[in-house]
């Protein structure tokens, strides 16, 4: 029998490609030899954009980069501005700011569940996952006035302060969802179907996935303790006690697990920030509205893919303030966990087309973030 | 505020010539440690630095400043052992002529992150075998955008448009901040 190796494109359309990127895949046969990420479909410029735009714009476009996991992208954004201001967010504001944050990595990992049960046709889990996910846009919706991006969390603290009934009404949100995350233990991350699949799939050791430059989950998954809400201590997580969830054999089942006990800890987290969040005082100090001070701030915070970093220099020849940053740049998680990671992956395992979007969707890629 | 220190084993891993040149910056959640090189030293620095513990390559900032013809990159790099303390590694070339080493061999991230420099600034990155368009394939034609003195609007409505706004003639006065770029090429301030 002769050998034939093909070259196949995967995606952007394609059911198994996580969304607004294409892979150029070699195969031989059913095993994939090489892969090439193809990305750019969602290239909107933005850091060009944020030059020309005031400070304040450039935050509210900052949250279109990742439309899944706004917050996170938002509060990057926010550090990297307030080291530019000097200041420090009021205590109410970083206990907001965690509830926020976890709220928004839950609802990222239920959305996750389309990228990862649908590859494995479990397509009940990802309609289960999607009604839970419902109840978190609503709560979005009450807190900040929108359900998809929210520009909640501002320079200073939060925009808006939180209402009388915040307490009660976050407690019943958590407790309508809590069920709907346990039957989906129960109905997917427990079926013979997924373990089948996932399991000794895309195996990544602790070694190499330092190496490549994974984070988040990915590197969890591996073995490597490394959070940065954990190390940093940004925000109100100093206030808070947990132990970060991890894997031990790194592939692409104890990834899954991984994002299950942290949908489980992020509950925990919300409800250990209500008991002791104080509820009276400021919400925000208020900053100069126009224009920044010169000066450079790099925000790094643990989002619901990874490690998520802004690097916003403010710099001018004349040596004043000016009203739109010089250069401001973002990092993505989604960078390595696509290039390195997958290459690497696919050229020392042997990995079926009916694989590849099972390990890609365990990676939980957001294409937007490398192309911006 | 922690306090905020250099990393002491770093320093003993480093060229004597840049031993003293650790500086440590910045506030509660954004410590880091800074230290501006040579370009052509880069290459030794990073893999001394990879050796002291900063496995972590977070990626490159190319800043553009053609006031003083400069570009500036600012290598960040973090450390998984050492409570994810950061490096940003700096240093400056040429405008005119901006090449130097590509560090791909010592954090494989590195490759990627290189070809967006490449394609944005138009850094030029000796010994890397990859440098295309590969965010901006099929989306742009011109220039490195990323450069402070390109105006991606223009050279868009131009190229793409046929140098129409909204089908009408563009008249750059009602552009804001645009048409001081053209006139000056400095930004609206």
């Amino acid at each position: 029998m002769s050998k034939r190796i093909t070259t196949v494109y995967l995606g952007p359309q394609h059911p198994g490609a996580p969304g607004n990127v294409g892979f150029k895949i070699l195969l031989d046969g059913e095993r994939v030899l090489d892969i090439d990420l193809i990305p750019g479909y969602l290239h909107r410029g933005f850091e060009k954009m944020m030059e020309y735009r005031r400070w304040d714009m450039d935050l509210v476009m900052s949250a279109r980069i990742c439309v899944e996991d706004p917050d996170h992208v938002e509060l990057t954004y926010t550090h990297a501005m307030e080291q530019i201001f000097g200041i420090e967010p009021p205590e109410k504001a970083q206990y907001i700011r965690v509830i926020v944050a976890e709220f928004s990595r839950l609802a990222n990992h239920l959305l996750w569940m389309m990228h990862f049960a649908g590859p494995i046709a479990a397509r009940y889990a990802l309609s289960w996952a999607i009604a839970a996910r419902e109840e978190i846009l609503k709560w979005f919706d009450y807190i900040a006035g929108h359900r998809i991006y929210h520009h909640y969390i501002f320079p200073g603290g939060v925009r808006w302060d939180i209402p009388s009934d915040f307490k009660e009404k976050t407690l019943k949100v958590l407790k309508i969802i809590k069920p709907l995350i346990k039957d989906l233990e129960e109905g997917f991350f427990k079926h013979p179907v997924f373990i089948k699949r996932a399991r000794d799939m895309g195996r990544l050791k602790p070694r190499e996935a330092i190496e490549l430059g994974a984070t988040g989950p990915v590197l969890r998954g591996s073995g490597v303790a490394y959070d940065l809400r954990k190390t940093l201590k940004y925000d109100a997580y100093k206030y808070l006690e947990y132990e970060p969830p991890k894997g031990d054999y790194g592939d692409s089942y104890d990834r899954a697990i991984v994002r299950l006990k942290e949908m489980y800890l992020s509950i925990d987290l919300i409800k250990q920030a209500l008991e002791k969040m104080p509820y009276q005082g400021p919400y925000r100090w208020r900053i100069p509205p126009v224009t920044i001070p010169l000066g450079e701030g790099i925000g790094r915070v643990e989002s619901a893919r990874g490690e998520f970093v802004a690097h916003i220099i403010n710099y001018s020849s004349k040596s004043k303030r000016t009203q739109t940053p010089y250069r401001i740049k973002f990092r993505g998680p989604t960078w390595p966990h696509l290039t390195t990671v997958l290459k690497h992956i696919i050229t020392n395992e042997e990995i079926t087309v009916a694989d590849l979007p099972v390990l890609i969707g365990s990676f939980d890629a957001c294409p937007p973030d490398i192309d911006r | 505020m922690t306090t905020i220190s250099v990393d002491e084993k770093l320093i003993e891993k480093l060229p004597e010539k840049y031993r003293g040149k650790v500086v440590a910056t910045g506030t509660d959640t954004g410590t880091r440690q800074e230290l501006f090189i040579e370009p052509n030293d880069l290459c030794g620095v990073v893999r001394t630095v990879k050796d002291a513990g900063y496995d972590h390559f977070l990626g490159i900032t190319v800043i553009d400043y053609p006031d003083k013809n400069i570009f500036e990159l600012v290598y960040l790099i973090s450390s998984i052992n050492k409570n994810s303390r950061l490096l940003a590694i700096r240093t400056q070339i040429p405008r005119d002529k901006p090449e130097i080493d590509s560090i791909h061999l010592v954090y494989p991230l590195a490759y990627y992150q290189e070809i967006e420099a490449y394609e944005f600034f138009g850094v030029k990155f000796r010994r890397h075998d990859g440098l295309r368009k590969f965010i901006l394939e099929d989306n742009w034609e011109g220039p490195p955008p990323l450069r402070k003195d390109i105006d991606t609007r223009k050279i868009v409505l131009e190229l793409y448009y046929g140098g129409k706004r909204y089908e009408r003639p563009i008249q750059w006065r009602s552009l804001g901040g645009y048409s001081k770029v053209k006139e000056t090429g400095e930004k609206n301030e």
